[in-house]
């Protein structure tokens, strides 16, 4: 057995007033004309699962506009067989979101990730490869947050850490030793946080290497050869015993700077994940075919590596992913889809559903309407 | 909403304004409040006032007292030479729970934090500096467990270690009463970080 979202209730959230689903094995297909209301059911999915919006939207905008509270349902099954009933409650003005695991509240949304893992793949991850650097930062801190709680609560602490430290730089007008005094304890703290996150890091780019290579090669079939690095901000080597130490001693080497910007400029929060296609930097060097299956690569390769690292089968949504791709890149995924487990596809295109239909044999088509969804009746 | 008691909406608008207070628990309160004698409702009153009027800080440790200095700080029986520092005045009330600590303490008022705009300044610090430097032989920081309150201890040790003295912290670690296996990863890393030699 397979970890399953067998059942999925949405209330409130953008243009759905209510919509409920079953979910069975296999290929979930929501199938509507763009604006129907197809992404926000995976939103919910990757709500119930993460606690997060994919596309790095803020909550409030999700909530339907003339509603004061979303509320999402999901009922999960363990593949060991136990159910898990998730109420995921979001208010519209201002108040804190609620999330019940079996009518238990959770103190912290942190408690909800990595029970129900997810690998999501939508149009706007493209950035992964193609954008920022904080794009690539947040791909891996997902992955890694899902495979180990303890990376999760660094990052967390980190992230507080480094907002005080900020709050400190500015609150002093002048660069005194009182301001490096007070500076000092929340320097150690920062370091001590920042080399567990960036080992953490990079003994996952080691351990995950292999799946996105083995993708791409074996599935996607690409002739490339790629390569990632991780890119610190700081030369500091963090792998040293002592290193915690000689990070803290660069920050406080580089206070003038940081003091002068007010902002803090070394550290995992200014790290990159360099990708690279025959030596060169995929964002600059690219073509938009290569990114494509270089992302897919990637969401395909968090996926098996999730499910090998994990007790449960990742659960994986692929928003709106076919309409773009040439047809040797929509077999190939197509192929990919049975070895996977429970997928949800949206999907505007009237090829695609039937390519599905016909391609697949564990299936449950949905037509989403204006907010609405029911079953989509196969031709006999 | 149409009030027939502005003197209850009144009430119900005080007790909201209390920590961990909703309306609805605010709601009941007040119509507890009304439902109880006049001689009770006297006594409560002049409960709060009381409060207000009687309770001030130890001059020396902080702490929440009726008498300056307080009664562990003038008790014959407590050791002199130990003292524990702790954020707030319950931090006192739950060690003191224990029966186990016969030091002294020393009450913070707060814990370091610049995002709340909570400085050395803002902290019961010097007076702190200042017991530290007579006579005083170990100094136990029992902050509390999250980024603020660590960003505290080390500020602390360091301005303490240089007088001299044995600065100690409490250890981080299971809670007593519970699995291994049901603990959550940090909790067992940062135990085994604290591991002591038997």
């Amino acid at each position: 057995m397979i970890m399953l979202l067998t059942r999925l209730r949405l209330r409130n959230i953008r243009n759905h007033r209510y919509s409920e689903l079953e979910c069975p094995p296999g290929v979930i297909l929501l199938w509507g004309e763009n604006g129907a209301g197809k992404t926000s059911v995976l939103e919910a999915v990757a709500m119930l699962c993460t606690a997060q919006t994919f596309a790095a939207v803020p909550e409030r905008s999700v909530v339907s506009r003339d509603a004061s509270e979303m509320e999402l349902g999901g009922e999960f099954c363990t593949h060991r067989g136990v159910r898990h009933e998730v109420v995921y409650r979001f208010p519209r003005d201002g108040g804190r979101r609620k999330i019940e695991i079996d009518g238990a509240p959770l103190t912290s949304a942190a408690d909800l990730i990595g029970r129900f893992p997810l690998v999501t793949l939508s149009p706007d991850h493209g950035a992964v490869t193609a954008g920022s650097p904080a794009e690539r930062r947040r791909f891996l801190d997902i992955v890694v947050s899902q495979v180990s709680h303890a990376y999760l609560l660094d990052l967390i602490e980190f992230r507080r850490i480094l907002r005080h430290r900020n709050a400190l730089l500015a609150a002093h007008e002048k660069l005194t030793g009182r301001l490096r005094t007070e500076l000092e304890p929340w320097d150690r703290a920062f370091a001590a946080a920042a080399v567990r996150i960036v080992r953490r890091r990079r003994s996952f780019i080691d351990a995950y290497r292999p799946y996105f290579l083995a993708v791409m090669r074996d599935i996607v079939g690409a002739r490339e050869v790629p390569e990632f690095r991780y890119r610190q901000s700081v030369e500091t080597d963090l792998e040293r015993e002592k290193a915690a130490d000689d990070l803290a001693a660069e920050l406080a080497a580089r206070l003038p700077s940081d003091h002068a910007r007010r902002s803090t400029m070394i550290g995992p929060h200014r790290d990159d994940l360099e990708m690279l296609v025959n030596g060169m930097d995929v964002r600059t060097h690219a073509s938009r075919g290569q990114h494509k299956t270089l992302l897919i690569s990637l969401k395909a390769g968090e996926w098996f590596f999730l499910n090998d690292h994990l007790d449960e089968r990742p659960v994986f949504l692929l928003d709106d992913v076919f309409s773009e791709l040439d047809d040797d890149r929509f077999g190939n995924i197509l192929r990919l889809i049975p070895l996977l487990g429970q997928t949800f596809v949206t999907t505007a295109n009237r090829t695609v559903l039937d390519r599905i239909t016909h391609e697949t044999t564990e299936r449950a088509l949905y037509q989403v309407e204006a907010g609405t969804v029911h079953r989509y009746m196969e031709a006999a | 909403m149409l009030s027939t008691s502005p003197s209850l909406d009144a009430l119900v608008a005080r007790f909201s304004r209390l920590p961990g207070i909703g309306r609805k628990t605010a709601q009941r309160l007040a119509l507890h409040i009304l439902k109880l004698g006049t001689e009770e409702v006297r006594a409560m009153a002049q409960a709060l006032l009381d409060v207000k009027e009687n309770v001030r800080e130890c001059s020396i440790c902080r702490n929440i007292t009726e008498e300056d200095p307080c009664a562990i700080c003038t008790s014959p029986k407590r050791e002199r030479r130990l003292i524990c520092v702790v954020e707030e005045s319950t931090d006192v009330l739950a060690i003191e729970r224990t029966n186990e600590y016969k030091g002294l303490y020393h009450v913070l008022g707060g814990r370091l934090s610049p995002l709340e705009g909570v400085g050395p300044d803002d902290l019961h610090i010097q007076s702190l500096l200042d017991r530290a430097a007579q006579g005083v032989e170990e100094i136990i920081l029992a902050m509390n467990p999250n980024v603020e309150g660590e960003a505290t201890t080390l500020y602390l040790a360091r301005l303490l270690k240089p007088l001299g003295l044995r600065v100690t912290r409490i250890a981080r670690g299971l809670p007593v009463g519970t699995d291994l296996e049901y603990a959550d990863n940090d909790t067992i890393s940062r135990a085994l970080e604290g591991r002591i030699a038997l």
